[in-house]
C-alpha cells in the first residue's frame, strides 16, 4: 500500500516546496508590469500549483489502489556504490588540478582493475591508450580548452 | 540554378562526407550493443558535434540515430537481446530464425525491411513537411499554445508510466525552463544569485546527465553482474535472403514501413509502439503467418519496417512546426537552436538550401545503412562482444568531457552529475525522462505564446479558444486523456467478455 502512495507523496512535497519556497523567494521582482501580461512569477506559479495538484491526483489514484509499479530505480549497494561515487567526484574535482589525462588515466585505471576482470596489465594499457586518445582528439585536433596534464607539466 | 549549386555544395563539404557513413557505422555499433542506447549516445555525442557547421553535426546525429534502428536487430537476432527497445519485437522471430540456421536470411530481412521502412520514411518527410510548414505559417500564439499543449499531453499519455507521472515529468519539464533571465523583464528567476544560470539550465549537460548518465550509475551502484558478453553468436549468419523469400515480405515491409510514418509523426508514440502495431498487422495477414514466434521472415521484416518507418516521420512535426516527437526529436530540436536554426514553418521560408541539403542527405544514408548492414554486420557481430565494464568507464569519461566541452565550464559538468540523480529519481518514480526533457524545450516557446495571446487580448482568457484549430487541438487532447483512462478500463472487459 505505502509503495503505491510513494510517488503521490513525493510529488505532493515537490509541489509544496515549489508553491510555499521555490517559486515566492526564487524569483527577483521586476517592480513593474505591463497591465493584460504575465509577470515573471506567473508562468512559475501556474506550473508550481499544477505540479501540487497532479501529485494530489496521483495520491489519490495510489490510495484507490489504481495499479502501480514498484517504486525503485533498482537494487543499489553501498559497498560497491560508495567508492564508486568518491571516484566519480574525485575525477571530477581532480581535473582542474591534474589535467584531463592524468584524470582519464587515473579514472579509467581504478574502473577497469576494481570493476572490470581485465587485469593489471591489459587495465594499464587500455587506460593509458584512451588517455592519449583523448588527449590527440580533444584537445590537439578539436581544440577544446580543458586543462591539459602535458600542458600543465610542461 | 542558384539554389542548387548552393544545396551540393553543402552536401559536397568534406566534413558531411565524413560524418554521414561515420553516423550510420557509429549507430550501427551503439545500436547493436545491449546496454548503449541510441539516446545514450546520442545525448553523449550532441556536445561534441556542437564544433562542427551546422549540417554536418545534424547528420552525424541522424546518421547514429538511422543506423541504431538497425544495429538493435543484430544482437536481436542474434543474441536474443535487443540492442534497443524497438528492437524487442524483431526477436520474437529474428531469435528463433537464427537458432534454425537461417540468421543470415533474418539480418537480411531486417537490413532491407530497416532500408525501405527508412526510404518511405524520409519520402513522407520530403512530400508532408513542407505542406505542413505551410499550414504552420497560418498559425498565430493560440493555436502554437494549444498545439503545445496538445503535444505534452499526448507525449504525457502514451507514455507507459500512467498519464499523471507523464504530466508531472512535463510541468516539472516546463518550470525546470524557466529557470534563467526572465525573456520580457529580464527578472532572475530561481537563479539563486548564480551567474551561471542567467542564461538557464544548459541544455547538453542536462541532456547528458538524464538520458546517459543513470544506466551507468546504476551499473556501478548495483551488484557486480557477470560479464554480460555476447555469447556464442549464432549459426548461419552467412546464408542470404532468397529472392522468393523478398518477394514474399516486401508487402509487409511496405505495410511495416508505412505505419512506422503515420504512428511516427504523431508525437510521443515512437518506434517502439509502431514495431508492435505492425507485429500485430503482420501476424494477422503475412503469408507466413502461421511460423510467428517460432521463426518468421515477415515478424523480422514488420517490425524492422516500423522501426525505421518512424526514422525521419518523427521529424516531420519537428521540421515544420518546431515541436519534437520524441527524445530524439526533443535532442535536435536543442541542436538547431545551438547552431542558431529554429525549426519549424520559418525555416522552411528563410532557409531552403538548409532543408534541401538535409533531404538529400536523409536519402544518402539511407543507402548507407543498405551498405553498412550488407558488408559490416561481421564485423559489427565481434565489436557486440566487448562488455559493459569495459565500454563504461570510456563513456563516463566522454560524458564529462562533453559536459565540459560546452562552455569550457566545471559547472556544467555538475549540472550534468544532479542531473544524473534526478534522472535516477525519476527512473525510481517512473517519471518519464521523455515528457521532462520536452516539457524543458518547449517552455520557452509555451511561455512566449500564453504572453502574446494575454497582451493582443488584453488579459482576456477566452482568446484562448478563439480559434477553430486551437479548439481541435483542445478536443484531441481531451480524447488523449479520455482515451488513456478509458483503455485500461476497456481491455479489462474485454478480457472479463473472453473468460466468461
Amino acid at each position: 500500500m505505502i509503495l503505491r502512495l510513494i510517488p503521490g507523496l513525493v510529488t505532493v512535497l515537490i509541489g509544496i516546496l515549489l508553491v510555499a519556497v521555490v517559486v515566492p523567494n526564487g524569483i527577483d521582482d521586476p517592480g513593474f508590469t505591463q497591465p493584460h501580461s504575465l509577470a515573471p512569477g506567473d508562468f512559475p506559479t501556474h506550473l508550481a500549483w499544477l505540479v501540487l495538484i497532479t501529485g494530489l491526483l496521483l495520491l489519490a489514484f495510489g490510495a484507490l489502489g489504481a495499479p502501480t509499479e514498484a517504486v525503485s530505480p533498482g537494487e543499489i549497494r553501498a559497498a560497491r556504490a560508495l567508492p564508486f561515487a568518491a571516484a566519480l567526484l574525485g575525477f571530477v574535482l581532480l581535473i582542474p588540478v591534474i589535467g584531463i589525462e592524468a584524470g582519464t588515466f587515473t579514472f579509467t585505471l581504478a574502473l577497469f582493475v576494481f570493476t572490470a576482470d581485465i587485469g593489471w596489465g591489459r587495465g594499464l594499457a587500455v587506460a593509458a591508450g584512451f588517455a592519449i586518445a583523448i588527449h590527440i582528439i580533444f584537445i590537439e585536433l578539436a581544440g577544446v580548452p580543458m586543462p591539459s596534464t602535458l600542458r600543465l607539466l610542461f | 540554378m542558384e539554389h542548387w549549386a548552393s544545396v551540393f555544395s553543402m552536401i559536397l563539404d568534406w566534413k558531411v562526407l565524413i560524418f554521414l557513413p561515420l553516423g550510420v557505422i557509429m549507430g550501427a555499433i551503439i545500436g547493436a550493443i545491449p546496454g548503449l542506447t541510441i539516446t545514450m549516445s546520442i545525448s553523449v555525442l550532441l556536445p561534441f558535434t556542437l564544433f562542427l557547421d551546422p549540417l554536418p553535426g545534424l547528420v552525424l546525429i541522424f546518421g547514429i540515430s538511422k543506423g541504431g534502428l538497425f544495429g538493435g536487430s543484430i544482437s536481436a537476432i542474434l543474441l536474443n537481446v535487443p540492442g534497443t527497445p524497438a528492437a524487442a519485437c524483431t526477436m520474437l522471430d529474428g531469435y528463433p530464425l537464427a537458432r534454425k540456421g537461417r540468421a543470415g536470411e533474418a539480418l537480411d530481412t531486417a537490413l532491407w525491411a530497416s532500408f525501405l521502412g527508412d526510404l518511405i520514411s524520409v519520402l513522407a518527410l520530403i512530400l508532408l513537411a513542407g505542406s505542413l510548414a505551410q499550414l504552420g505559417l497560418q498559425f498565430g500564439p493560440v493555436e502554437l499554445f494549444a498545439l503545445i499543449v496538445f503535444s505534452l499531453t499526448v507525449i504525457a499519455a502514451i507514455s507507459t508510466s500512467g498519464l499523471l507521472r507523464g504530466i508531472v515529468g512535463g510541468l516539472l519539464g516546463l518550470l525546470a525552463g524557466t529557470v534563467g533571465l526572465d525573456l520580457v523583464y529580464g527578472s532572475e528567476r530561481f537563479t539563486f544569485g548564480s551567474a551561471h544560470l542567467y542564461d538557464g539550465i544548459a541544455f547538453m549537460p542536462l541532456l547528458v546527465g538524464l538520458f546517459a548518465l543513470p544506466d551507468i550509475l546504476m551499473f556501478y551502484f548495483g551488484r557486480r553482474q557477470p560479464r554480460s558478453g555476447a555469447g556464442k553468436l549464432a549459426e548461419g549468419a552467412s546464408r542470404r535472403l532468397s529472392m522468393a523469400n523478398f518477394r514474399m515480405v516486401l508487402p509487409t515491409i511496405l505495410k511495416g514501413g508505412g505505419i512506422g510514418v503515420i504512428l511516427g509523426a504523431i508525437p510521443g508514440i515512437g518506434a517502439t509502439a509502431s514495431t508492435f502495431v505492425a507485429y500485430a498487422e503482420a501476424r494477422r495477414s503475412a503469408p507466413d503467418r502461421e511460423e510467428f514466434g517460432k521463426g518468421a521472415l515477415s515478424g523480422v521484416a514488420a517490425a524492422e519496417s516500423a522501426n525505421s518507418g518512424t526514422g525521419a516521420s518523427t521529424l516531420i512535426p519537428l521540421l515544420a512546426l518546431g515541436i519534437p516527437g520524441d527524445i530524439v526529436g526533443a535532442m535536435l530540436l536543442g541542436a538547431f537552436y545551438f547552431h542558431g536554426l529554429a525549426p519549424g514553418p520559418l525555416l522552411f521560408a528563410n532557409d531552403m538550401d538548409f532543408i534541401h541539403a538535409l533531404y538529400i542527405t536523409l536519402i544518402v544514408s539511407s543507402a548507407i545503412v543498405l551498405v553498412v548492414g550488407r558488408y559490416g554486420t561481421r564485423y559489427i557481430q565481434r565489436i557486440v562482444e566487448v562488455p559493459r565494464d569495459v565500454l563504461f568507464p570510456v563513456v563516463l569519461v566522454l560524458t564529462v568531457i562533453g559536459a565540459f566541452a560546452i562552455s569550457n565550464s566545471i559547472f556544467d559538468v555538475w549540472v550534468m552529475l544532479v542531473a544524473g540523480a534526478v534522472g535516477i529519481g525519476f527512473r525510481a518514480l517512473r517519471i518519464p525522462e521523455a515528457a521532462f526533457l520536452i516539457g524543458f524545450v518547449l517552455s520557452p516557446l509555451l511561455e512566449n505564446n500564453m504572453q502574446r495571446v494575454l497582451i493582443i487580448s488584453k488579459g482576456d482568457y477566452a482568446a484562448f479558444f478563439d480559434s477553430y484549430l486551437a479548439l481541435l487541438f483542445y478536443a484531441a487532447t481531451l480524447v488523449a486523456i479520455v482515451g488513456r483512462f478509458a483503455m485500461p478500463a476497456l481491455k479489462e472487459r474485454r478480457l472479463r467478455q473472453r473468460t466468461s
